[in-house]
């Protein structure tokens, strides 16, 4: 993942094109459906840019998104690898981190994080929702206020949700030490090594381009 | 018969706080011991401190000393003790890590460094002796909340440790599922499970109890065997009631006159939908409590019936667009911790364009005092513990000047006293406005409510409590089809 966000911000247009080649396809083989729906955004956020001038850029806050639009297509290799990623079982994170040897706590804190997306997209439309109910409207001309609506609650829900997990992951013995198994069988195949393999040859050539 | 857990607690205190003080008691192997008394009472600080979360997440200071199986909580390796003592916490919603069941009854056995072929055979015994086998590759987002706390006590069973400690395990159960809990440790306690369980709810206990330990401001009020468990004890400590069907509807018919009517409503939310339309009428003096099981639709109905889902089809007299029932009715949501916006409890109950309205405030006041948060006013709502943020939840939907108020689940996880006192403000409001009250707590039920809405699949119907307790209770009982024979 960090040598593939490396090579996405430093490589050339072949190997961006190789590469986001590459990640449709892997994700093509992983979940069907998805890869259909993040080839249509792919292709709709391609045409606004080739459509709209890129004089546009120079004009305030329209440049602004014009920008973030470049960038997100830019990363985009990066976020169908986010989604693969995201649909994994957390054990199956948590065990494949381990198994290169990086810290617990490291892993422990990948594997939650990914575990959580979707429950932040759920908790946002909580909090829309009492908002609502508390007769509270969001105001544009008070921007920072309204981020703040949103924000506090969110950051009270994820230290609420933290404290149970961590309390149940404590009490399941997660700080015991001792060599930890795996209830799926993840050892490496030909598969594994096959993307590996492909990533650093990505990474061979955007090297070799630069020097 | 050997003792397995051995407490003697001098004294606990969290910042210079005693929170525990005296506390000894100890154990024997396949018991079945409850822990009640109000709530901050130290119930949850001493369950912390018997599945070591404190020390080790929480801080606070002991003297004493605590055995489990013969050895000082203090001498197990950090994380030994899962192998060996079993928890189930109150949220079901934030103590799964993994995605799916499977996976989540595996993890205590991936933690420990359990061989795979082993892990296999327990996890697959686990998830059979809790009933759970057509749940197994389930996604744990998408399971009930009574599912989630089988997966819960299924992941305990991995290990085959002796003990079992559960912390408010119905507090987010209906009526059912806490029924089916109630079976699973029974069959628990069957296999010679030590069970400490610590509980409002106990009607659904009573038959497992051997003793009951009732703590009051940090110590031991009394230890009780189950024969002593009598309706004098219960009145006397204020605890909740320990037989549903010896309560009596207190409330009388509501006037006559209507003032909010509710017709043709269709029920649906995301591809779900209710057969049957919902039809009824509420009038002055009326408190009516919407019922059904989990997933009927009885949340989804009030947020239709306050504008935060739209209407496909129907009619409410209070409001024909989704604004004007935005701002007439007044809602307490389930998840309560969702209405909180502000740094203070006061600032929360009190808008800026009211400051200066001394009615207002004086009305605010009132309401703090009644429903025992006056001291915690200038507290952060989110620092609350969670039956203060219901009754804050509830003071602010009754403080809304509207037409109708909608509670949902206000009393979840409340002990006695304080369900009391939601109780007795809802039936100082209804004088001048109509509330619902969604709710699985049948004593509240029967305190404050004079009718009923029935959903159910096979139709809904609206009856007065008073005189037909059996009808309400058989209907939490029963399932649907059994009902519609009746």
């Amino acid at each position: 993942m960090i040598i593939y966000t490396s090579i996405a911000f430093f490589s050339t247009m072949i190997v961006y094109w190789l590469m986001l080649i590459f990640s449709f396809l892997l994700v093509f083989a992983i979940k069907k459906r998805e890869s259909i729906r993040l080839f249509a955004f792919y292709i709709i956020l391609f045409a606004i840019i080739w459509l709209v001038p890129s004089e546009i850029f120079y004009y305030g806050w329209l440049g602004a998104l014009y920008t973030m639009v470049l960038i997100v297509l830019k990363l985009f290799p990066i976020w169908i690898l986010a989604v693969i990623l995201s649909g994994f079982s957390t054990s199956t994170i948590i065990y494949s981190l381990r198994s290169i040897h990086l810290p617990n706590y490291l892993c422990i804190g990948v594997a939650i994080f990914f575990r959580f997306i979707p429950e932040y997209r759920e908790y946002l439309s909580e909090i829309r929702e009492g908002l609502k109910a508390r007769n509270i409207g969001i105001n544009i001309f008070r921007p920072i206020y309204s981020l703040e609506l949103y924000l506090v609650p969110m950051i009270y829900k994820a230290f609420e949700t933290g404290e149970t997990l961590s309390c149940a992951l404590i009490t399941k013995g997660i700080e015991y030490d001792c060599k930890k198994t795996s209830y799926q069988d993840l050892s490496f195949t030909w598969k594994d090594y096959g993307v590996i393999l492909v990533g650093l040859i990505f990474l061979g050539v955007t090297i070799c381009q630069k020097l | 018969m050997s003792k397995i857990i051995n407490v003697d607690i001098k004294q606990f205190s969290y910042n210079q706080k005693t929170i525990l003080e005296n506390i000894s008691f100890s154990v024997d192997k396949g018991e079945f011991i409850v822990i009640t008394g109000l709530s901050g009472c130290g119930k949850t600080s001493l369950l912390r401190l018997l599945n070591g979360l404190i020390p080790t997440l929480y801080e606070g200071n002991m003297t004493g000393e605590i055995n489990i199986l013969d050895r000082s909580i203090s001498d197990y390796k950090a994380g030994e003790i899962a192998k060996y003592v079993g928890n189930v916490f109150q949220n079901p919603n934030d103590q799964f890590f993994s995605k799916d069941v499977e996976n989540e009854v595996a993890l205590i056995g991936e933690n420990m460094g359990m061989e795979r072929c082993m892990l296999h055979t327990q996890v697959e015994n686990a998830i059979k002796e809790t009933g759970i086998e057509d749940l197994k590759t389930k996604n744990v987002r998408e399971l009930s909340g009574g599912q989630k706390q089988k997966v819960a006590i299924a992941s305990t069973l991995v290990f085959d440790g002796e003990i079992i400690l559960l912390d408010e395990p119905s507090a987010n159960l209906d009526y059912k599922s806490t029924n089916e809990l109630g079976r699973i440790l029974e069959h628990l306690k069957a296999c010679g499970k030590t069970i400490i369980i610590v509980e409002h709810r106990l009607s659904y206990l009573l038959p497992l109890v051997d003793r009951l330990i009732l703590l009051k401001d940090g110590k031991i009020e009394g230890i009780f065997l189950s024969k002593d468990l009598t309706y004098e004890m219960e009145y006397k400590n204020e605890l909740r009631t320990f037989n549903n069907n010896n309560l009596k509807a207190i409330m009388k018919a509501p006037d006559d006159n209507q003032l909010v009517k509710i017709e043709e409503v269709y029920v649906s939310n995301k591809g779900y939908s209710l057969p049957e339309t919902v039809n009824f009428n509420l009038n002055r003096g009326e408190c009516m409590a919407l019922i059904g099981d989990n997933g009927i639709g009885k949340t989804t109905l009030a947020k239709q019936l306050t504008g935060l889902i739209p209407l496909r089809k129907g009619y409410t007299s209070y409001g024909k667009t989704v604004k004007d029932r935005l701002s007439n009715v007044a809602i307490s949501l389930q998840n309560c911790s969702n209405m909180f916006f502000c740094e203070t409890v006061e600032k929360e109950l009190i808008p800026k364009d009211k400051l200066k309205d001394g009615q207002y405030l004086e009305e605010v006041k009132r309401y703090l005092i009644k429903m025992d948060l006056w001291d915690k006013r200038m507290l952060n709502p989110h620092d609350l513990s969670g039956g203060e943020k219901q009754r804050l939840a509830v003071i602010l939907a009754l403080i809304k000047e509207s037409k109708l108020v909608i509670l949902d689940e206000p009393t979840a996880g409340l002990d006695y006293r304080r369900m009391k006192l939601v109780a007795e403000v809802i039936s100082e409001k209804i004088i001048n406005t109509p509330v619902i009250l969604i709710t699985h707590d049948i004593e509240l039920i029967f305190k404050v409510c004079n009718t009923a809405y029935m959903l159910s699949k096979s139709g809904n119907r609206k009856i007065v409590i008073r005189g037909n307790e059996d009808k309400i209770l058989g209907f939490f009982k029963k399932d649907d089809i059994k009902y519609r024979i009746n």
